[in-house]
C-alpha cells in the first residue's frame, strides 16, 4: 500500500483548519449572544430616548430601562455559558478556568460598555452608572445561576429577584435598600456599587471555578 | 392435581396492574417544574404585597387592585416563562421522538403536559389571595372582596401559561423563556402609558378603586385573554386547526367591546350617608361615615389636645365631621380619611399632623382675603395665625420661612403663648378669634 492509498482510506481531509478560538466561539453560540447584546443595547437606547421625550416624564422614567436591559443582557450572557460537550470538555488536559474567565470577562465588559452608552446624560439618576452597575450585578447573578442551576436556567434567579426588588424597593434611595435592592438605586449610592461588585466577583468566581452545571 | 398451561403465568403477569401506575397528570403535578412554579408565584406575590402592606391593608378595593397588578405584572411574566420552559422540555431532553411515538393524540399529550403547571400557577395565586384577604379582614370595613378580580386574574394566568407553553414548543432557543418574560412585562405594563381606553385591554389596568366592575366585566375580560390563549393553543395542538378561529373571533369581539366601553364596564359606588358619632364626657365629638366607625377612638385621641386647648377659650364646643357630611355652624371638617396615607390599620399615622390639619379647618382661620389688607397687615395676620395654630395643635415641624426671617420652629412659635398665665392666654385668644372673625387688623391683639 502506498501513501496515496492510505490517504484515500482515511477519507477526504478538510482543506481549512479552523482556529481553536473560532471553534470555541461557535460551540458557545457566541455570535447569537453578541447579536442579542447589541440588539438589547439598541433597544435600550431607543426606549430610554422615547421615555425621556414623553410628556410628563423626565430622565427618571429610564428606571424601567436600567432595570430590564441588564436583565436581558445578563440572560443572554448566562444562557450563552451552556456547553453541549461538558463531559468531554472536562477530560481536556488544559485547565478550562482561564477560558471561562476570559469568556465571562469579555462578555461582561462588552455588555457593560454597550449598555452604558445606551443611556446618555443625567448620570445621577438612572443614567450610565446605574446601567453599568446593574449589568455587572445581574451578569454576576446569571453566572452564579449557571454554576448552580445550569446555563439554560441561569436567568431564573436574577429575574425572580429583580422583579421582586422592582416592586418592593422603597422610593427613597439609599439605606438598607441600597444593598438588597441595588438594581433600583438611581446611581451614586456606594453600597449599591459594592453589592453589585461583590455579587459579580462571587458569582463570576463560582462559574470560573466550577463551570456551568452539567445538564442532561 | 392440575397443571397450568405453560403460557398462563406470563399472561397473568401481563394482565396484573403495573406496580407504579399513576396517571401522567399525577406525575407531572407532583414532580418537576410545576410545584416550584406555584411556590414561586406565591412567594413573589406575597413579597411584593408585603412591602406595600401599609397601602392596601385597609380596603378590599386597594388589596385586590394591588394584587391584580402584582399578579399580572409579576405573575404573568413568571407564568409565561415557566410555560415556555415546560414546553421546551422534550426538546432539551431529546425525547421529542419518544413523545411522538406515544399512542395518545396531540391534544391529550399537550394538555397533560400543560395542565399540571397551570394548576400550580393557580394554586400559587389562590394561596397569595387568601393570605392578603385574611390580612385585610381586620381593617377593612367598607364593601367586600369581589370575585370578579380573582376570576379575571385566574383566567389571565391560565392563558399566559398556555401561550408560554406553545411558544416553548415552537421556538427552539435558549433565550425564549427570559425574552418572553421581559416582553410580557413590557406588553402588559406599557398600556398604562396610553391615555385612551385602549389601556384597559391590559389585564393589569383598572379604574379607580371607588368603582366596582359590573357583573359581566370579568366574563368579557376572560373572553379576551382566554380567547387569545385558546386560539394559540388550538393552532398548536388541535387536530383541526381551523377550530382556532372560534376563540379568536371571541377574543376579537371581547377586545372590541373593552376598547369601546372602557370605564363603562365599572360603576361608581356611592358612600353611604349614614354617620357614626363618638363623644364622651371628656374629649371632642367626632362624626364619620358609618363604615369608618372603628376609627373614632383613634381620631378622638388625636384631637384630644386640640379639644382641651379650645376649651380654655369661649368658642363653642366644635363637632368634627368627616368629609362627605354637610357642615353645621359649629362643625369642623376633618381631613380626608385616606387609608394607606393618614390612616393605616385603623390608626391615625401621625396624630399631631392630623390635629394640625384639623385645626386649620377651624372656622375662624383663613376668613380674610389678603387683598383687603396691606402687606404688613397681611403678614402680621399670617404670623399670628401660625402662632395660634402652633399653640392649638403643636407639631414638631419647621416652617420654611422667607429669607429675612429664616425658617421658624414650631416650639419657638408657640413659646409666647405657652408662657402666659391661663386666664391671660384665654382672653388673648378670644380677642384674636374676634379679630380674625371680623377680619379687622386694628383689633388684633399684640403678642
Amino acid at each position: 500500500m502506498n501513501g496515496t492509498g492510505a490517504r484515500t482510506d482515511a477519507g477526504p481531509t478538510s482543506p481549512v483548519r479552523l482556529a481553536p478560538w473560532f471553534l470555541y466561539a461557535r460551540s458557545r453560540c457566541l455570535p447569537t449572544t453578541l447579536a442579542v447584546l447589541f440588539a438589547t443595547a439598541a433597544l435600550a437606547a431607543w426606549s430610554s430616548a422615547r421615555l425621556e421625550g414623553l410628556p410628563e416624564f423626565d430622565h427618571r422614567a429610564r428606571v424601567v430601562v436600567t432595570f430590564l436591559a441588564p436583565l436581558l443582557a445578563a440572560a443572554a450572557v448566562g444562557t450563552g455559558l451552556l456547553t453541549r460537550s461538558d463531559t468531554l470538555d472536562r477530560t481536556a488536559v488544559r485547565p478550562w478556568w482561564r477560558r471561562r474567565l476570559l469568556h465571562l470577562a469579555l462578555l461582561t465588559a462588552l455588555a457593560v460598555a454597550l449598555l452604558g452608552l445606551a443611556v446618555p446624560g443625567h448620570p445621577e439618576a438612572f443614567g450610565a452608572p446605574a446601567m453599568m452597575r446593574n449589568t455587572l450585578g445581574t451578569v454576576g447573578q446569571a453566572a452564579a445561576g449557571a454554576a448552580v442551576l445550569g446555563a439554560r436556567l441561569s436567568w431564573l434567579p436574577m429575574t425572580a429577584y429583580g422583579s421582586a426588588a422592582y416592586l418592593a424597593a422603597p422610593r427613597t434611595p439609599g439605606g438598607p435598600a441600597a444593598v438588597w435592592a441595588y438594581l433600583m438605586q438611581p446611581g451614586p449610592q456606594v453600597a449599591a456599587w459594592v453589592t453589585a461588585g461583590t455579587v459579580y466577583v462571587l458569582g463570576g468566581g463560582l462559574y470560573v471555578w466550577q463551570g456551568a452545571r452539567t445538564e442532561a | 392435581m392440575t397443571t397450568t398451561a405453560p403460557g398462563r403465568p406470563a399472561l397473568r403477569a401481563l394482565k396484573a396492574p403495573l406496580p407504579d401506575r399513576h396517571s401522567p397528570f399525577r406525575s407531572e403535578f407532583l414532580r418537576g417544574l410545576a410545584p416550584w412554579t406555584g411556590a414561586t408565584v406565591t412567594a413573589v406575590l406575597l413579597a411584593a404585597m408585603l412591602s406595600k402592606s401599609v397601602q392596601w391593608q385597609g380596603s378590599w378595593g386597594g388589596t385586590q387592585s394591588l394584587l391584580k397588578s402584582a399578579a399580572v405584572l409579576l405573575g404573568g411574566p413568571l407564568a409565561v416563562a415557566a410555560g415556555c420552559w415546560q414546553g421546551g422540555r422534550e426538546r432539551r431532553r431529546g425525547t421529542v421522538g419518544l413523545l411522538a411515538t406515544a399512542s395518545r393524540g396531540r391534544p391529550a399529550k399537550t394538555l397533560v403536559a400543560v395542565a399540571p403547571l397551570t394548576a400550580w400557577v393557580l394554586i400559587g395565586y389562590l394561596v397569595a389571595l387568601v393570605v392578603v384577604l385574611a390580612a385585610t379582614l381586620p381593617y377593612a370595613h367598607r364593601g367586600r372582596p369581589l370575585v370578579s378580580y380573582a376570576v379575571t386574574d385566574l383566567t389571565f394566568l391560565v392563558s399566559i401559561t398556555a401561550v408560554g407553553f406553545v411558544a416553548g414548543r415552537l421556538v427552539p432557543w435558549r433565550l425564549t423563556a427570559p425574552l418572553l418574560a421581559v416582553c410580557a412585562y413590557l406588553g402588559l405594563g406599557f398600556p398604562a402609558y396610553l391615555g385612551s381606553d385602549l389601556r384597559l385591554l391590559s389585564p393589569a389596568e383598572q379604574v379607580d378603586t371607588t368603582y366596582v366592575p359590573l357583573w359581566w366585566q370579568p366574563l368579557v375580560m376572560s373572553a379576551w385573554t382566554g380567547g387569545l390563549a385558546a386560539a394559540a393553543f388550538l393552532v398548536y395542538a388541535a387536530r383541526r386547526r381551523a377550530f382556532a378561529v372560534l376563540p379568536l373571533a371571541m377574543a376579537v369581539a371581547a377586545g372590541t367591546l373593552i376598547a369601546d366601553l372602557g370605564p363603562g364596564m365599572w360603576r361608581h359606588v356611592p358612600t353611604p350617608g349614614v354617620r357614626a358619632c363618638g363623644s364622651g364626657e371628656t374629649g371632642p365629638t367626632v362624626c364619620v361615615d358609618d363604615p369608618d366607625r372603628e376609627l373614632l377612638p383613634a381620631i378622638r385621641a388625636a384631637l384630644g389636645g386640640l379639644h382641651d386647648r379650645l376649651q380654655e377659650m369661649s368658642t363653642p364646643p366644635y363637632t368634627y365631621v368627616a368629609n362627605n357630611a354637610e357642615l353645621g355652624p359649629i362643625d369642623v371638617r376633618l381631613p380626608s380619611l385616606s387609608r394607606g396615607w393618614n390612616v393605616v390599620r385603623d390608626e391615625v399615622v401621625d396624630p399631631a399632623a392630623f390635629a394640625r390639619e384639623t385645626a386649620q379647618m377651624l372656622p375662624f382661620f383663613g376668613r380674610c382675603s389678603t387683598e383687603k389688607l396691606t402687606p404688613a397687615e397681611a403678614e402680621r395676620f399670617s404670623k399670628l395665625q401660625q402662632t395660634v395654630l402652633a399653640w392649638l395643635a403643636p407639631a414638631d415641624t419647621v416652617l420654611p420661612g422667607t429669607p429675612p426671617h429664616g425658617s421658624v420652629r414650631d416650639t419657638d412659635l408657640r413659646a409666647p403663648l405657652a408662657a402666659m398665665a391661663p386666664a391671660a392666654r384665654a382672653s388673648w385668644l378670644d380677642r384674636y378669634v374676634a379679630a380674625a372673625r371680623s377680619c379687622d387688623p386694628k383689633k388684633m391683639p399684640k403678642l
